[in-house]
């Protein structure tokens, strides 16, 4: 079944190489936009849908303290919500559910396109379903005096630039797409967002370490699909340059935060987003949810 | 909402990197196959894959049995037999290339790094792990030509080492690096390269004497008929060349697939395989084709195995099928008439081997001998004849 997707995408990777002076990195840097941009709608629907979600928090908790003790009741009534808000509690993991196996594909691509071993040039045999391509096996994986089929540790030293560019670009996007840790109602540091937060952390660590085991044309991947990354939510206007700079947000208008139909709930949400927003720490991002629940602790 | 993708995101790039890391090739390991060969009389199993130089007896499938000079085994302290086996994985070693004799007991094994190691062939024992460094890697079979070893190397040159000190006696280099054993003839060296060239170079100076593009990438050995003095080379682009001695292309016939493996030739007839599983059957004289079959939709790496009546092929699928050498029609067997294939479970890309019986090895019948990639099912034995299933390495 993966051969529907990896099949497809390595024919155009190695079509690329052909087309851009057998450069296997131009071909690895514009087939990546070129996903990235194909898959684009996918993560608006996502960011759309789990915007939506979001905003039917206070409600959401609302209904998990009146029906502590009746789950069934609890269930019944997040369905009834989310009927009459017109969500699907799904909504924000389907685009990603197809999303990762494309994103796997494009990995294995990348993989069976280098293919600097017999075990990988093999399987990259009644991959290429473009006549004419076959002649250009083994494709140059050298690039700049390195060998792109190896790790960073078996290249020249400044190979090792890349798995710390990985890290850094990881980071970069990371802290420029996930919100800083709001405070909760009892000023602790909400849990769920810590761990979020953490996960700046943690995530670049950890790509920036299999870098230094996968080989230097994956890294050449991370980094533009990163990039590329934080180009897409800067021109989406969602990534949060003023968070990272240290500078206080700058405040949105309700009508970005409020997507699709709109339904007395999000308009409500929405009301409640801009009056959060006014009243939050200037850091947090976080409006609607969260400052309801505040202002129902009170 | 950010937070929702966050973790959806960190799980999905989690998931992501762990299908990546396992590459969904099953339980393949290292970068190539298993290098099989036999040694001596006996036709001991010589087999060379990743960690491990192994040595194993036809007749029954276990590891020989080391002996002192009476012929009598040799014990350990505890008194089990000492077996020949050599563990790489204390040097960091892999090996996928067969070791080669420079002695009647004196073996040097290089290593896909380039490190050659001499090995006491008798006592299994590694006697010099830092005996030299060829400083790249090696995946074919190298050449020992009197006192010239040939080394082809994988990312690109073909090298002419002297044998005793292993100075470098000259370099010959391609842009895409050697990926099969050279031919030497007449004091020339005949080989292919990944560059798509198939070139001939002199085995005293290295100095090229002719090169041809066969068009597509160049991953085995050539057959040389001496009888028509023609090279019959498969290449990636889905080819089968004949090339004279001079170095012009004087026939070709187009296959399914890539061809990874050396043609066979018997009674002027060419056996070969293709990648999508295809097995060709061809006049060697003027390419025309007597058969050609697809027994396996899996491809087929490995060489066919031609004997008696029979061609034997095994696929990337795990299986071996018995094909008719007239006709290519898949053989039968039993009062059933079943199709004579059998299914090992694993991926094959090793040349299979044909042993056959002698005083010494004491078999009764010609054996065919299979690797699979799996560590677990390295070696598998069937009768010729019938295809019955006679032992397995490790049991």
């Amino acid at each position: 079944m993966w051969d529907l997707i990896i099949n497809p995408f390595s024919t155009i990777l190695t079509a690329l190489y052909a087309l851009l002076g057998n450069n296997i990195v131009l071909a690895i840097v514009v087939f990546t936009i070129a996903i990235r941009l194909a898959t684009s709608p996918l993560l608006l629907q996502q960011q759309r849908s789990t915007r939506k979600m979001q905003e039917l928090q206070p409600k959401l908790t609302k209904l998990k303290e009146k029906y502590k003790n009746d789950r069934e009741k609890l269930a019944q009534e997040q369905m009834a919500l989310y009927r009459e808000a017109g969500i699907n509690p799904l909504g924000g993991c389907l685009p990603l559910l197809v999303q990762l196996p494309i994103l796997i594909a494009v990995y294995q691509a990348i993989i069976h396109a280098l293919a600097g071993t017999p075990f990988q040039l093999i399987d990259l045999s009644g991959r290429l379903l473009l006549p004419g391509l076959d002649n250009l096996v083994p494709l140059d994986n050298t690039w700049i005096g390195m060998d792109l089929t190896l790790p960073p540790t078996t290249n020249p030293a400044y190979a090792l630039a890349l798995p710390l560019l990985v890290l850094v670009t990881t980071w970069l996007q990371s802290k420029l797409t996930i919100p800083a840790v709001p405070k909760s109602a009892d000023g602790k540091p909400d849990p769920t967002a810590s761990m979020t937060a953490s996960m700046t952390t943690i995530m670049p660590l950890m790509f920036g370490f299999f870098s230094l085991s996968f080989s230097v044309g994956l890294s050449i991947y991370f980094v533009v699909s990163n990039i590329i990354g934080i180009v897409q939510y800067t021109l989406m206007g969602k990534a949060q340059w003023r968070s990272l700079l240290g500078m206080a947000p700058a405040p949105q208008p309700a009508t970005q935060v409020v997507t699709g139909k709109a339904t007395p709930v999000e308009t409500e949400a929405a009301s409640k987003s801009v009056a959060s927003k006014n009243g939050a720490s200037p850091r947090t991002t976080q409006p609607p949810g969260k400052k309801n629940n505040k202002a129902r602790a009170k | 909402m950010s937070r929702q993708l966050s973790t959806r995101t960190f799980l999905g790039g989690l998931l992501l990197v762990i299908a990546a890391a396992s590459g969904c090739v099953g339980v393949r390991t290292g970068v190539s196959w298993a290098d099989l060969s036999l040694v001596g009389e006996a036709q001991n199993i010589l087999v060379a894959y990743n960690d491990r130089l192994l040595l194993v007896d036809p007749a029954d499938g276990e590891l020989v049995q080391l002996r002192d000079a009476e012929g009598r085994v040799r014990n350990d302290e505890d008194g089990r037999p000492l077996r020949w086996e050599l563990n790489g994985d204390e040097t960091g070693s892999q090996f996928f290339s067969a070791p080669i004799f420079v002695a009647d007991d004196e073996v040097r094994a290089v290593d896909y790094s380039g490190r050659v190691f001499e090995i006491n062939f008798d006592a299994a024992r590694i006697d010099d792990p830092d005996f030299f460094d060829l400083e790249g890697q090696v995946l074919a079979d190298q050449r020992l030509v009197d006192n010239v070893l040939l080394v082809p190397f994988m990312e690109r040159d073909l090298v002419a080492y002297d044998r005793d000190t292993l100075a470098v006696l000259w370099r010959f280099e391609t842009e895409r690096g050697i990926w099969s054993q050279p031919l030497v003839m007449d004091d020339v060296v005949y080989f292919t390269s990944m560059d798509h060239h198939f070139y001939a170079a002199d085995l005293e100076t290295g100095e090229e004497i002719w090169r041809v593009d066969l068009t597509g990438a160049l991953a085995s050995t050539p057959l040389y008929d001496p009888e028509s003095e023609r090279f019959y080379v498969g290449s990636f682009n889905r080819r089968l060349f004949a090339v004279s001695m001079n170095g012009q292309i004087v026939d070709e016939y187009r296959s399914e697939d890539w061809i990874w493996s050396t043609p066979v030739l018997v009674d002027d007839v060419l056996y070969f395989t293709d990648l999508s599983g295809h097995v060709y059957a061809l006049n060697a004289a003027d390419f025309s084709q007597v058969w050609k079959v697809r027994p396996s939709e899996d491809g087929i790496r490995p060489s066919p195995l031609v004997a008696e009546d029979t061609v034997v092929v095994a696929s990337r699928g795990g299986r071996i099928y018995w094909l008719d050498r007239e006709t290519g029609a898949t053989r039968t067997t039993g009062e059933e008439n079943a199709p004579l294939v059998r299914a090992v479970g694993e991926e094959i890309l090793s040349d299979i081997l044909l042993i056959e019986p002698n005083e010494t090895n004491e078999l009764s019948e010609p054996l065919v001998i299979v690797s699979t990639v799996n560590n677990g099912r390295l070696l598998i034995a069937f009768t010729l004849e019938n295809g019955v299933e006679l032992w397995r390495y490790p049991r």
